[in-house]
């Protein structure tokens, strides 16, 4: 069986899609996998392993120069993307994997021609709604700027069929080097180098045994080399090919950039990510048990993608300290439990919950530990159709719940407050959602000023409803998108926020409904432990 | 990304799109249509709006 992968993303979406095709490989083993790829991101051919047969090439930079250039004809582009098409269809592929998951490897994929055909594709220029559930839901939530419950990975494999776990074979134990990776793609997820330099000096002081190693990669040498690390730390400008093996001997990986985290995650390398910027660690966190993030609690943490920090100064950086990073080392180094210290920073462990990835807040309170998790099973639960399942109700999700969670440690008070939270934020949408009715009819009437003075009321009354309320703002994040973001037309003001209403009360009875059914399981506990434990 | 180059982007953007019509005016929706249509999807990728975070950055 001849399939073509495409991923056609950044290295580090690469070096996930990996995890996935391997995953894939697992299921299908009879498969000649091909992969599709950036120009920029050949240099990791060496390191991709025994699972990708061939590797073909996508000529992004040529293409965009010739774009661009405008003495160069469009035709020179239009004529190699049909050599490409024609070298695709050529190997006649018998399943064509979408990994990257956008307009652009969706469009070529309606141009290659085979029988299968997985994830977003379209189909004689006309897009096609998604085979399943995972396929709306990756779509929906993470093409927008919308909190995910889930990894970024788990959301794709699934959309794809693929049946991904995490690895649950422990940590390995390089014996030899502490590694600090000092640069990331993106001035505003970096933590500064005289941070990382301290950090070697601190740790160095501690683990006299090992050797420390500040990681970069070659084209960062000008940048890496103006600074000074102390005496004895060695600094690696490594290939792709040295990186694996300098981590194959690696007892912890310190790091803020996530291709390099994902990497290490896959050779199951402990770690330390230092989360800032637009890095978010429900979403590409490193998918290795037992590994921990530190974020920081500024309220603009996670930022958007696309641009540069706002700020004056990169308050994310500012707010993770050396000795912040320094005792949580020390802890994972020794393996002992760690209390956080900093309040004003969010700390994760990474674990397995049911073969996905969670993240267990350290020192949090159990109710917002619970509620992450709810959201996630809950999710879990209806994309994978566990409802048409006779009883249990919540099959092994709601089992999870009650197996990995002291119930009797989260009081009735704090779970009937987050229901008449859910229920306030429910009537609060309704009247929303028969406000923006209205405006529907006004932009009939094309009556601009009293379209824009509805949107003046109905951000006022948000700012208003939220700060009374205190709702936790993920769960009507989705509204606070659609009041935020540019619109064009006031049509397509209204348009986005009803959809917006819809899709944020959806959200919102879905925990309602799981948080009350939890409650009642809380409440007959001996019942239906036992009643769970006859089925599992 | 600099202004020079934004606006280059948005420039074969133009030209890309007035391809586009042409041909659809001329031979209705081919598979030709759809590779311009790629094409204009990937310069898109490349100016900052909703669909640029796609964009490739320098590796090692």
């Amino acid at each position: 069986m001849k399939v073509l992968a495409v991923s056609l993303l950044r290295i580090g979406d690469l070096l996930m899609h990996m995890e996935a095709l391997r995953a894939y490989l697992h299921e299908n083993p009879s498969a000649e996998i091909h992969l599709l790829l950036n120009d920029s991101s050949m240099s990791l051919r060496s390191i991709l392993g025994e699972s990708v047969q061939k590797v073909i090439v996508f000529p992004r930079k040529e293409l965009q120069e010739i774009l661009v250039e405008q003495n160069r004809s469009l035709w020179a582009a239009f004529r190699q993307t049909q050599a490409l098409v024609t070298q695709l269809n050529n190997e006649k592929y018998d399943v064509v994997l979408n990994l990257t998951h956008n307009l652009l490897s969706a469009r070529l994929i309606d141009l290659i021609q085979a029988p299968i055909k997985k994830g977003a594709y379209f189909v004689n220029g006309k897009a096609r709604p998604a085979d399943c559930q995972w396929g709306v839901y990756f779509n929906d939530i993470h093409s927008g700027a919308h909190q995910a419950p889930f990894h970024y990975l788990d959301g794709l494999a699934r959309s794809l069929d693929i049946g991904l776990t995490m690895n649950q074979n422990g940590q390995a134990r390089g014996s030899r080097y502490i590694c600090l990776q000092v640069l990331t793609s993106d001035a505003k997820k970096n933590w500064s180098m005289n941070k990382f330099s301290q950090l070697a000096a601190e740790l160095k002081e501690f683990y006299p045994e090992y050797t420390f190693v500040v990681l970069a990669a070659p084209f960062e040498k000008d940048i890496v080399q103006s600074k000074d690390f102390p005496a004895g730390v060695e600094v690696r400008y490594a290939t792709w090919v040295e990186l694996v093996k300098i981590l194959q001997d690696t007892r912890l990986l310190i790091t803020g950039d996530t291709s390099v985290q994902h990497l290490a995650a896959q050779m199951n390398v402990q770690m330390l990510s230092l989360f800032m910027g637009s890095a978010n660690v429900t979403k590409t966190g490193p998918r290795s048990v037992q590994s921990y993030v530190v974020t920081p609690s500024v309220s603009c943490y996670p930022c958007s993608h696309h641009q540069s920090c706002p700020q004056s100064t990169l308050k994310c950086e500012n707010q993770i300290q050396v000795h912040d990073v320094v005792s949580l080392a020390k802890a994972m180094l020794n393996d002992q439990a760690y209390l956080p210290q900093n309040q004003n920073l969010h700390y994760y462990q990474v674990q397995n919950r049911n073969n996905f990835y969670f993240i267990q807040g350290l020192g949090e309170e159990k109710m917002t530990t619970l509620e992450r998790e709810i959201k996630q099973i809950t999710w879990q639960f209806y994309l994978d159709h566990e409802y048409e399942n006779p009883i249990p109700p919540y099959g092994t999700a709601i089992r999870t719940i009650m197996q990995n969670t002291d119930l009797d440690e989260i009081s009735d008070a704090s779970m009937n407050l987050k229901i008449e939270q859910f229920e306030t934020a429910l009537m609060w949408l309704e009247s929303l959602d028969e406000a923006a009715q209205k405006s529907v009819r006004l932009c009939f009437r094309e009556n601009n000023d009293q379209i824009s003075e509805i949107q003046r009321k109905i951000l006022e009354t948000y700012k208003q409803f939220t700060t009374a309320n205190r709702i936790d703002h993920e769960y009507i994040q989705v509204i606070h998108n659609a009041l935020t973001e540019q619109h064009k037309t006031a049509f397509g003001f209204i348009r986005k926020l009803k959809s917006s209403i819809k899709e944020g009360m959806q959200l919102i009875q879905i925990d309602l409904k799981i948080t009350k059914d939890l409650l009642n399981a809380k409440k007959e506990r001996g019942s239906y432990v036992s009643r769970a434990r006859e089925l599992s | 990304m600099s202004q020079e180059l934004e606006s280059y982007l948005k420039l074969a953007l133009l030209r890309l799109e007035k391809a586009y019509e042409e041909v659809v005016k001329t031979q209705g929706y081919t598979r030709d249509t759809e590779k311009l249509k790629m094409l204009l999807e990937l310069t898109r990728e490349q100016v900052p709006n909703e669909n640029s975070r796609h964009s490739a950055s320098q590796t090692r």
